[in-house]
């Protein structure tokens, strides 16, 4: 298209031909999708195509004349912006070059509308800004290697900061030379079989950085394609921190488990060295006690003519408290062996327990009239004697306090407190007043005188001793003459 | 110094090449014809009617009202030789142009 025309061999040119050609030319004019513009040597318009109005998005008869303007390129491609009235701006790519235009120097102008491409190019690297933007900013390292070749395409910022090289190294590098020698046929076969999607977490995956160290990263992987090639893209997430928060949760276990058994060691030492201490101590009263009541008695009866009434009064009272101290230090001595003596755990049918311990007291009792009320089929997991001391003290105990009543009547039974047994010992006795409660299980604490019903005070508190070697509790509800109860768990 | 040139530019918002043409422009003026000229920026996107008054097709255009002849030229005014020719303006070196 140098030239439009070409008068200088028209005398030999044949006419017909000629009007062939020229049609040739005016359809590539008409029928081209780019804008076309003829101006003159300084930009005036002399001639513009059908799809310049498309172009410029208006009628251009007016513009014929007019100075388009002189382009300041030659032979070459500049992008100009299109004013394009009532529709926005567009971008087109201007291409000019010098011509002839009927026999004078003339620009000839095509302009071509690339508003469309240019729109989706800025979608594209829109796009493409935010995707990178994720990448480099994303917290986990992110690594693109080629599945055949096990090259790395690409690395994050995330990636080169866990691994100490720059973002140029980690393109020389593979897969062989971010994990230590001796695991790469297991890092290998992970990464075979991630690349056959059978998963797509490999767990504590050791990584050897650029200075030779290792750490352990969990590595997410999934495929991608690119360029017709086949990507295995892993998300690396360390663990170091992970790891050290666990070692130090384990430590502080370890530390708390070793001085729990330490402390445990020391206080079993300390309880033993107690109760052998109370255990020696009751054992050397009753001595000296044995010989206060023995040489009473050898007064009384040897000596029984020489003592008026008032002496003798005096040394019966010194034999009664005499046997009191002997039954306290019973008592205490029984409480010292409930926590010395080793657990035997059994199956104990509780009620046959229940209903022995009542046929014995009441053989032994035989003025009083009781009911008892004995639920059948109860069973507990304890030590046989322990349970059985824990019972006899529970059941004297109502014994003794309904003592007053004339229609004594004791119960023992149970009921189910989310699904575990809890045990009671009720009585109609005179009960007691809830503000006191606290002090019921205490040894030697008594909310009754010794006058109204005799005891040394142990008795709770052995009971509460052997429930608690249960593990249970034990606790009581009462009124004052409107009875007690007593439930204790194992 | 009175005002000698007086010029038009039409410009579309600001693209890339509207920046660039503005750019190239004033640093021509500036180093040549400090003082003595008047520009005036033109948003076809802001004053389409005076776009379609002057006939503006595509931006950036260039347009010298004074002197005459007025002349108008089209592109990113990169080349300062070709924009002192194209605008009609004799080629100075190191002093004003004078008539």
């Amino acid at each position: 298209m140098r030239k439009l025309t070409d008068k200088s061999g028209q005398d030999k040119i044949d006419l017909q031909a000629l009007k062939e050609s020229e049609a040739r030319f005016r359809s590539i004019v008409l029928w081209s999708p780019d804008a076309i513009i003829v101006t003159d040597a300084k930009g005036k318009i002399e001639y513009m195509n059908p799809a310049a109005e498309g172009v410029f998005n208006r009628k251009l008869e007016s513009f014929i004349g007019k100075d388009f303007g002189l382009p300041l390129v030659n032979g070459e491609s500049t992008e100009i912006d299109i004013f394009r009235p009532g529709k926005g701006p567009g971008v087109g790519d201007m291409h000019v070059v010098e011509t002839e235009w009927l026999n004078k120097k003339a620009h000839l102008i095509i302009i071509r509308d690339i508003t469309e491409r240019k729109r989706q190019d800025e979608l594209l690297r829109a796009e493409e800004e935010y995707f990178k933007n994720i990448f480099d900013n994303a917290g986990d390292g992110i690594l693109l290697a080629d599945i055949g070749s096990k090259k790395f395409y690409m690395g994050n910022r995330a990636i080169c900061q866990m691994l100490g090289y720059s973002p140029e190294e980690i393109k020389d590098l593979g897969l062989m030379d971010i994990h230590p020698e001796k695991d790469l046929p297991y890092v290998i076969d992970q990464f075979e079989r991630q690349a056959k999607k059978e998963f797509s977490l490999s767990r504590d995956m050791p990584i050897k950085k650029k200075d030779g160290t290792v750490f352990y990263a969990d590595i997410n992987a999934t495929n991608v394609t690119f360029a017709g090639k086949n990507y295995l893209m892993g998300f690396f997430h360390d663990n170091t921190e992970r790891k050290r928060a666990e070692a130090e949760i384990r430590r502080l276990n370890e530390e708390l488990e070793r001085r729990v058994i330490e402390r445990t060691a020391e206080l079993s030492v300390v309880n033993m060295e107690l109760e052998s201490f109370s255990y020696s101590v009751s054992h050397d009263l009753r001595a000296p006690l044995r010989s206060i009541d023995g040489f009473s008695l050898a007064l009384l009866e040897d000596y029984e003519d020489k003592l008026d009434l008032k002496g003798k009064d005096f040394l019966h009272r010194v034999r009664a408290a005499a046997q009191n101290m002997a039954v306290l230090i019973d008592d205490l001595l029984k409480l010292s062996q409930v926590t010395r003596s080793e657990m035997r755990l059994d199956n104990v049918d509780m009620s046959s327990l229940a209903h022995s311990i009542a046929d014995s007291l009441q053989k032994s009792a035989p003025e009083r009239c009781v009911t008892f009320l004995i639920q059948d089929g109860l069973r507990a997991k304890g030590d046989r004697n322990l349970l059985e001391m824990a019972l006899v003290n529970l059941i004297e105990n109502a014994l003794k306090f309904s003592s007053g009543q004339t229609d004594a009547q004791i119960e023992f039974g149970s009921r189910e407190t989310d699904g575990k047994p809890t045990y009671f010992v009720r009585d109609n006795g005179v009960g007691f007043d809830m503000t006191y409660v606290d002090q019921l299980f205490g040894a030697f604490q008594r909310l009754h005188s010794t006058k109204e019903f005799p005891g040394s005070g142990i008795g709770l508190a052995t009971v509460q001793r052997i429930i608690h070697r249960h593990g249970g509790r034990v606790w009581a509800e009462g009124a004052v003459n409107k009875g007690a109860t007593f439930y204790f768990t194992l | 110094m009175a005002v000698k040139y007086v010029l038009k530019l039409y410009v579309t918002g600001v693209t890339p090449r509207s920046h660039a043409a503005l750019k190239n422009l004033k640093k021509i003026l500036n180093e040549d014809y400090k003082g003595v000229y008047s520009l005036k920026v033109i948003d076809v996107m802001k004053h389409p009617k005076l776009a379609e008054d002057d006939k503006i097709l595509a931006t950036p255009t260039l347009i010298k009202i004074l002197p005459p002849p007025v002349a108008r030229i089209i592109g990113d005014l990169s080349d300062r030789e070709k924009v002192l020719l194209g605008l009609d303006f004799v080629a100075v070196r190191g002093g004003a142009w004078k008539k």
